[in-house]
This record gives structure tokens, C-alpha cells and sequence, in this order.
């Protein structure tokens, strides 16, 4: 559903910004605010510039803090940062892998394709194409690396990648 | 139902018959329930604030807040507990402090109260912790400390690895929020175990050999007389040195150890905090004893020499299940500080008073140590890998043993067991 989805990235951006989050440190926050103009939440206010859309609830969520499940049901972390391309497109989700009561978690960056959305009835969760096994040695997401080329998890898309026996377990 | 519950009535009035064992059995509790206080509000606050949609970014302002609070906060908090003439309501405030901090964390997470929460937590802590100790000297006296503190570091220990279990458990099954609720429940009866502690079974003449260094003018004086004190600087500084190389170490082999072991990665984590705990229950006791027997200074070196022996073996060695053996190590080296840090500093100040504010300069030394820790180590991690790390915390531990080897004097009264 196209249209959805084009329609998605607009209000979701003003929730995040809106959602209580006040130290824009993030990437992706800067990158918000780079895009959006600013003086961006006069909408209500001048009522001349821009239109008003409104959503069923269940049809926009908040992606931050959001659990990822493997395809396996597996519980793969939240996702704490999305990457965009110049674009403005998001481009990969950065997710906090493993651990246990917060210690030992790592920061993974998983391609945006490899996330599925569509769940049917599960609204609340994102599933996602790679298990356990097969993040578990993915280079960790550094923000601050900024001339490092950053390290992002690609969708397996030829069956051989899935195949390649597990040197670990 | 009333039948039913009499008996368990008459389990908790039959310890009254020997009001000192009800008080001493409510220090063990008290040491139990406060575990939890530590576990709660660790790295989870993180996952927690995560998961209600907080950025990266914010989540470590509002932890950057309670670390310098923890810092800031632990010199004046062992001054007040110096000042105060009841360290039962000193522990109990800062009891209820923590609940109160556990509920705002639970109930209202955004920045300002989050921050609020960690700040308020971070000051209670620094209250609560030499509030335990004054107690438990004030229970026993210097005779009897060094075992009392085995006691009490088995009992945290206990507490420690019920709080992970628990915690883990709950906020698997049942969300984030409740561990929250659930820690400022626990308070309860943490309180319930300060009200075992009877007054009359405190004995200020037991700690202060002096009485007449209590009047108010001189209280500033005596209570930094101390810092005069060499050993108390040498011990502060070995302190820190040992989180300096310890602090991180958990943290980095807990990374690995998700990098290596896939799914049942996070129970490996969960063996790597629960196995060492039970190692400083099983042993703490015996530490206490030792201290008393063969002085200070050989238990110093056992807890310290261990350090560089698991960084070198975490550098060398991969195996997500060997590396929950080499944490054991971990078990001894905290049995061995948590005895001993308050067992010294009593011994340093049992002359010139003023115990739990030497007890917050050393408490700074070790944040300052444990904050720099992770931060440098961080570093060096990501630029170098964590072998590296690992064998550079090592180099410091090593460091800190011989630090430790030559700077510092055992601080044992020779009084009390006179040398054959």
C-alpha cells in the first residue's frame, strides 16, 4: 500500500520529536531536524500552510524502543536509532542485540528490507529475516565512527548464505 | 485461615527471645533486600528506557546525571551519616528514598523525573551503603567486625543473585515497568528488616573509644583528621586502581560473550553476574574470618592478584562457557574488597572517628575508578579490540597489586590479637 507508506515518514517524524525525547544527540534526530523545516509544528497554528492528515492509531507506530522478533519468534532486541540515506530514505534499523538486564547488549544495523512490517494481526511487533545465529557475529554499530564506512546487515537473499554451517554452535 | 497463620506468626516472635540474634538476623535481611536496590537500577534503566521509545542519546544524559550524582554525592553522604545520631533513620530515609526514585522511574518516564530519579537514587545509595556499615559496627564493634562484614557481604551477595533471577524473570515475562515496581516493593521489607534492628543492641561505646569527640563544634575536625591519615590514601588509591581495571571487564566479556554464543547468549550473561555472586556468598564469611586471623594484607593481595590473572585469561580466551569459569575469579576479588573496604577503613579510623565519611572518600575513589573504567576501556575496545582491553585493564590490575603490595600496611589492630 503505497500511499501508506509515503504518507508514513510525516507524522511519525513530528511523534518521535514530540515523544518526549528532549536531547536531540541522536543521529537520527539531527537528521529530523535537518529535514524538517524549521518552524515545522506551525501547522495548527497558521492553519494556511499545510493540510492536516489523520490516522487510525493502529495505523502508525513509534519505531524507537520497538521489539524485533526473528522469524523464529526469537527475541532480537529493540531498535534504538534508524539510519536514512541522502535521500530521505530510512535505510537501516539500528538495533540493540542480546544481553541480559542491559548488560552485554550490542549495537547491530540491520538493512531496512530485511524488516518485516506486515505481521497480519501482530501490530506490534517487527519480525526480521536473520536469527540469533546468524547476527550474533555482525560488526557492532558505532555512532561516533563518522569517516568509518558503517557496517549494515544485509536481507539473506541467496539461499547459500543461510546454508553457511555455523562455525560457533 | 487464622489457625493457618499462627504458627508463622510464632517463627517470627521466637527470634525476640534473644533480641541481639533478631537484631543481627535483620542486618542479614537488610543486606539481602538492599541487594536488589543495585541490580535495579544498573544497566537495565537502559533497556528499560528503550523500550519506552527514549533516544540513545537522552538515555545517557539521564545516566550521566546519576553518575555524577554517585560521585558527587559520597562525601557528604558519609558526612551526614557521620552527623546523624540514628544510622537506623539514615538507612531508613535513604530506603525510602530509592522507593520513591523506583516509582517516579516506574511512572513517569521522561527526561526531567528520570534524571531526578537517578540523581535521588545516586545520593540515597551514598547514604544507604555506610549507613549498613555504621550499623553493623555499632551491632558488633571492632572485635567482631571483620566476620559481621562476611556476613553482610554474603547476604548482598545472596541478594544480588536473587535480584538478577528475579529481575530477569520479571521483566521477561511480565514487562520493564514492573522490575521497577517490583524494586520499590522490595523496599518494604528492607524497611521491615531495619525495624528487627533494635536500638538498644547499638552501642556507640563499642566504636568510639572516645565519647567525649562528639560535640558539635568539633565535628568538622575530627571527621577530617583522617585524611591526614597515609594509609587511608594508599587504600583509596588501590581502591581505584582496582575498578579502574575491574569495572569493565564485566561488561566487555558480556559483549563477547553476545558476539560468540547466539541464542543462548543471554543465559551465558546471566551465568557471568549470578556464578561470581554465589562464589563471594560461599566465601565471604571465611574472608571475614581470615581478615581477623592473618590480618588484612594477604586477603588484600588474594582479591587484588586475581584481577590481572582473569584479564589475561579473558584476553586469551574465547569460549562463551570457559569465560563464566574465569568471571568465578570475579566472585573472589568481590568477596574479598567488599570485606575488607569498610574492615580498613574502621581499622584507619577507629582512633580519630569520622568512619563513614573516610568510607565516602574511598567510595569517590572507587566511582572515579569504575567511571574511568568503562569509558577507557570503551575506547580501547574499539580501537584495538577487546584482547587489548582486556590485557590493558590487566596491566592495571596489575598495577594496583603491586600498589597495594608495597603502599599499603596492614591496618589490623595489634591490640587485638597480639602477635606470638
Amino acid at each position: 500500500m503505497p500511499p501508506i507508506r509515503n504518507s508514513l515518514f510525516k507524522p511519525l517524524r513530528l511523534s518521535l520529536v514530540g515523544g518526549g525525547t528532549i536531547i536531540a544527540v541522536a543521529a537520527f534526530l539531527g537528521l529530523a531536524a535537518a529535514q524538517a523545516p524549521s518552524g515545522a509544528p506551525t501547522n495548527q497554528e497558521t492553519g494556511n500552510s499545510a493540510s492536516l492528515d489523520y490516522f487510525p492509531r493502529d495505523h502508525l507506530f513509534r519505531i524507537l524502543g520497538k521489539e524485533v522478533l526473528s522469524a523464529k519468534g526469537e527475541d532480537m532486541g529493540r531498535i534504538v536509532d534508524v539510519l536514512f540515506d541522502e535521500k530521505g530514505e530510512p535505510h537501516a534499523a539500528v538495533i540493540d542485540f542480546g544481553g541480559f538486564l542491559g548488560v552485554g547488549t550490542r549495537k547491530i544495523a540491520i538493512s531496512w528490507s530485511a524488516l518485516r512490517f506486515d505481521l497480519g494481526e501482530k501490530k506490534n511487533v517487527i519480525a526480521l529475516d536473520v536469527g540469533r545465529e546468524q547476527l550474533k557475529g555482525a560488526p557492532e554499530y558505532k555512532y561516533s565512527e563518522s569517516d568509518k564506512p558503517i557496517p549494515v546487515v544485509a536481507q539473506p537473499q541467496s539461499p547459500p548464505r543461510e546454508a553457511v554451517p555455523d562455525p560457533g554452535r | 485461615m487464622i489457625t493457618r497463620s499462627l504458627p508463622r506468626i510464632g517463627v517470627w516472635v521466637r527470634p525476640a527471645a534473644d533480641p541481639m540474634t533478631r537484631s543481627l538476623r535483620g542486618l542479614d535481611w537488610l543486606n539481602f533486600f538492599v541487594a536488589n536496590f543495585q541490580t535495579g537500577f544498573g544497566p537495565f534503566i537502559s533497556v528499560y528506557l528503550t523500550g519506552v521509545g527514549w533516544t540513545q542519546g537522552a538515555i545517557g544524559a539521564a545516566l550521566s546525571a546519576g553518575t555524577v550524582a554517585g560521585m558527587v554525592s559520597q562525601v557528604p553522604g558519609g558526612i551526614l551519616v557521620d552527623a546523624v545520631r540514628s544510622k537506623r533513620a539514615a538507612a531508613a530515609a535513604a530506603i525510602l528514598a530509592i522507593m520513591a526514585s523506583a516509582l517516579l522511574i516506574a511512572l513517569w518516564p521522561a527526561l526531567l523525573p528520570i534524571a531526578l530519579a537517578e540523581v535521588l537514587h545516586a545520593f540515597a545509595s551514598s547514604i544507604l551503603g555506610p549507613a549498613i556499615a555504621a550499623l553493623s559496627l555499632a551491632l558488633v564493634g571492632h572485635g567482631a567486625f571483620g566476620e559481621r562484614l562476611g556476613r553482610n557481604a554474603r547476604y548482598l551477595a545472596i541478594g544480588n543473585a536473587f535480584a538478577a533471577g528475579l529481575m530477569g524473570t520479571f521483566g521477561y515475562y511480565v514487562g520493564e515497568r514492573a522490575v521497577f515496581l517490583l524494586t520499590a516493593a522490595l523496599g518494604i521489607p528492607a524497611l521491615a528488616a531495619i525495624e528487627m534492628i533494635r536500638n538498644a543492641d547499638l552501642s556507640s561505646s563499642k566504636i568510639q573509644p572516645r565519647p567525649a569527640a562528639a560535640p558539635k563544634p568539633e565535628t568538622t575536625g575530627w571527621s577530617w583528621r583522617f585524611l591526614k591519615d597515609r594509609r587511608l590514601l594508599a587504600y583509596a588509591a588501590c581502591a581505584s586502581l582496582f575498578q579502574l581495571a575491574n569495572a569493565a571487564m564485566l561488561p566487555i566479556a558480556a559483549g563477547m560473550v553476545t558476539k560468540r554464543a547466539g541464542s543462548e547468549a543471554s543465559l551465558v550473561i546471566a551465568a557471568c553476574i549470578v556464578a561470581p555472586q554465589a562464589v563471594t556468598a560461599v566465601i565471604s564469611p571465611w574472608v571475614g574470618r581470615v581478615a581477623e586471623g592473618w590480618g588484612r594484607k594477604p586477603i588484600l593481595l588474594l582479591g587484588f592478584g586475581v584481577l590481572p590473572i582473569r584479564g589475561m585469561l579473558f584476553a586469551g580466551i574465547a569460549d562463551p562457557y570457559l569465560m563464566v569459569l574465569i568471571q568465578l575469579l570475579d566472585g573472589l576479588s568481590a568477596a574479598a574488597l567488599g570485606v575488607l573496604t569498610p574492615l580498613i577503613v574502621a581499622d584507619i579510623t577507629r582512633d580519630a572517628g569520622g568512619y563513614t565519611t573516610a568510607l565516602g572518600v574511598v567510595g569517590l575513589a572507587i566511582g572515579g575508578g569504575a567511571t574511568l573504567s568503562t569509558t577507557a576501556a570503551g575506547l580501547i575496545a574499539d580501537h584495538l579490540g577487546s584482547g587489548a582491553a582486556f590485557l590493558g585493564l590487566a596491566a592495571v590490575g596489575l598495577c594496583a597489586t603491586l600498589l597495594v603490595g608495597t603502599l599499603m600496611p596492614e591496618t589490623r589492630p595489634r591490640e587485638v590479637t597480639p602477635r606470638l
